[in-house]
């Protein structure tokens, strides 16, 4: 056993013995001290000391790497470690050597230290390596980069390792892009067409790479994308037919996890443009009734077309829910969500009925095995279902059942301990008192109540909300 | 967009951690006891989703997770991300460890650090799902180690193998 594995046991073996005395305590406490057992502050000065030697071969530098990084998860100050990272990363012999190197480094240097530019020097030149792996290690880097003072020297090399013959370093240069895009969009925006390119690569992992770093430029530049598309047709067209390898089968569903993003950047595109909704909605009933037979992965790409239906525009859902045929009103999927067993479909369930736009509420679906699903999750023991159907009631205020709802949603606001959740409740609860209050008294009575309660979500600032619209007088009702 | 991805055991001592955005040590720490305290409290009868944390970033953020035998698998994501995608992202990397290591367990990740941190960058990359074919992932997985092969001696033997099932 080499140095570290030595190492390791011995935190492991602490780490066991505290362990067992802690089940037989409370499983909380004293978590602080079994861990500064295991890594505690003199291995990091020991760690100081060895990794200065500077006679250390890379191999053992690179277990240091390991153990700082080991320490950094476990909170220690390890920020000392940060050049060494640096140095192994630039000679280090091996491609894990280097890759160790790299990953201390992305951990340890932050925006505007000194040590940034050599950084930028090293990347470059492995960027431009003939050994491909080498490529690959600086991508990963570059993939995770928060970096913005090296980002922008690194565009022109990574775009020139596009179009590599190896499909491994294609698909990181994209998600290195996307990275850059996320940091500093105009650095990428100028090479949009270039980048359409991967779109259309042959293989499957790098137009799926290509699809989640557009998926970024068309939430910010959807009137500038829309020649996206026809080639978002065909690329959802061809993973529903199942025309792509094999391995992308994931049980029985094609490539779920590329059609979901498919959906996903063609409701981006189809918000609010008719034409190109109009274009779009074949393909993705086409995804629909593929999705509906199957069970598992299906129900996320089920999920992801009632998102995208209700988010093209209205037109489009408010024809589609005219029928009473599960093969062609998608909504009557929601029911297999929303009063299955399965407590994460039921939340999904949940979060799908908050998706319908309001227009397309109407009988040919919404049934009341569902309006008892949504009861029921009210008061379910689950604090995150629960929360889901809150939200989900808030949509459904109308004047007729406002008395019900807010007091339901009063119940949980003074129920709750999370501050989060009681500010939205509050919130919801005051705005939906003012639109579909019952009369002017009710308003001021429950209001009234409401701001005596001595809720802690309650502030000045609350209060002056409800100021406000007494100050206005009668508004709508 | 993935934000950040957590492996924590039973008594939320963490395993591995990835943060895909910039955030300092302290906040690391306080997230990962957050999370931890939100999700230990849940029974596994329960959905596998949690919304909004102060620290996350609020009403946005998502937190995903499945608990399998000693481990917590924890992803927080943002609205962008597929919630049941996610689920059955968590199952490859974990399929994917298993074939990696047959029969992962809790000390496999303890022991092998390094390579589970080598894993999940064949999976999950600056917050971008990369790959989701488990013969790729554990493919592109074994390419590597037989780079990094030479002088390297085999695993170490394991002192007590814990089953590592689905719940």
């Amino acid at each position: 056993m080499d140095s570290l594995s030595r190492e390791v046991v011995k935190i492991f073996s602490s780490l066991s013995s505290q362990q067992q005395q802690q089940q037989q305590q409370q499983p909380l406490q004293g978590k602080r001290t079994t861990q500064d057992d295991a890594f505690s502050r003199e291995s990091v000065a020991r760690l100081k000391q060895t990794i200065s030697n500077p006679n250390t071969s890379t191999a053992t530098m690179k277990d240091n790497m390991v153990k700082l990084i080991y320490g950094e998860m476990m909170g220690y100050p390890v920020q000392f470690g940060a050049i060494y990272a640096l140095k192994l990363a630039q000679s280090g012999q091996t491609v894990a050597e280097k890759r160790a190197g790299y990953v201390a480094c992305s951990l340890l240097l932050l925006d505007g230290n000194e040590l940034n530019i050599m950084l930028v020097n090293t990347l470059q030149k492995d960027l431009s390596s003939s050994n491909y792996h080498h490529v690959i290690v600086a991508l990963i880097t570059l993939c995770s980069m928060t970096l913005t003072d090296v980002i922008p020297a690194l565009v022109t090399p990574v775009l020139q390792v596009f179009s590599h013959p190896q499909e491994t370093v294609r698909k990181r240069a994209v998600i290195a892009l996307k990275r850059f895009y996320i940091q500093l969009p105009e650095m990428v925006l100028p090479y949009l067409n270039q980048l359409k390119d991967a779109l259309r690569d042959p293989e499957p992992s790098v137009m799926s790479a290509a699809l989640g770093l557009f998926a970024e430029i068309v939430k910010d530049h959807a009137e500038d994308n829309k020649d996206l598309v026809p080639i978002l047709i065909r690329i959802l067209k061809q993973v529903v037919e199942g025309r792509l390898p094999k391995g992308y089968m994931y049980h029985g569903m094609p490539a779920p996890w590329i059609q979901v993003r498919c959906l996903h950047l063609m409701a981006l595109l189809g918000f609010n443009d008719l034409s190109a909704s109009k274009a779009m909605t074949p393909v993705v009933m086409a995804a629909f009734h593929r999705a509906a037979q199957g069970v598992d992965a299906a129900f996320a790409v089920l999920f992801e077309v009632i998102k995208t239906l209700n988010t093209f525009h209205p037109d489009i859902i408010l024809e589609l829910v005219q029928s009473t045929d599960p093969h062609t009103n998608p909504l009557l999927v929601i029911s297999r969500f929303a009063t299955s067993a399965n407590p994460n479909l039921r939340y999904l369930g949940m979060a799908l009925l908050d998706q319908v736009l309001p227009q397309a509420w109407c009988d040919t679906w919404w049934t009341d095995s569902l309006l008892t699903a949504v009861v029921e999750s009210l008061d379910s023991r689950d604090a995150s279902l629960q929360r889901r159907t809150l939200d989900l009631l808030f949509r459904l205020l109308t004047r007729e059942n406002s008395l019900n709802i807010i007091e339901r949603l009063t119940v949980a606001l003074h129920s709750t301990e999370d501050p989060l959740q009681r500010d939205k409740l509050l919130g919801q609860i005051l705005r939906g008192s003012e639109a579909f209050g019952q009369s002017e008294e009710w308003y001021v009575d429950s209001v009234f109540a409401l701001l005596a309660s001595q809720n802690p979500a309650v502030t000045l600032h609350a209060a002056e909300l409800v100021i406000n619209v007494l100050e206005r007088g009668k508004i709508k009702w | 967009m993935i934000k950040s991805v957590l492996i924590f055991n039973n008594h939320g001592n963490p395993r591995l951690t990835k943060f895909y955005q910039s955030i300092d040590i302290a906040t690391q720490q306080a997230l990962i006891k957050e999370i931890f305290q939100l999700i230990c409290k849940r029974p596994d009868t329960v959905c596998n989703f949690l919304e909004g944390s102060q620290l996350l970033g609020g009403q946005d953020t998502r937190v995903i997770y499945r608990h399998y035998a000693t481990l917590y698998f924890v992803f927080v994501v943002d609205e962008s991300e597929s919630e049941l995608g996610i689920l059955d992202l968590i199952q490859v990397f974990v399929e994917s460890l298993d074939r990696c290591f047959e029969n992962v367990c809790e000390l496999d990740l303890i022991f092998h650090f390094k390579e589970v941190h080598d894993i999940l960058a064949e999976v999950v990359i600056g917050g971008m799902v990369l790959e989701t074919d488990i013969s790729d992932i554990v493919g592109s997985v074994q390419e590597n180690n037989r780079l990094i092969k030479k002088s390297t001696a085999g695993r170490s033997p394991l002192p007590q193998k814990l089953p590592f099932q689905r719940q």
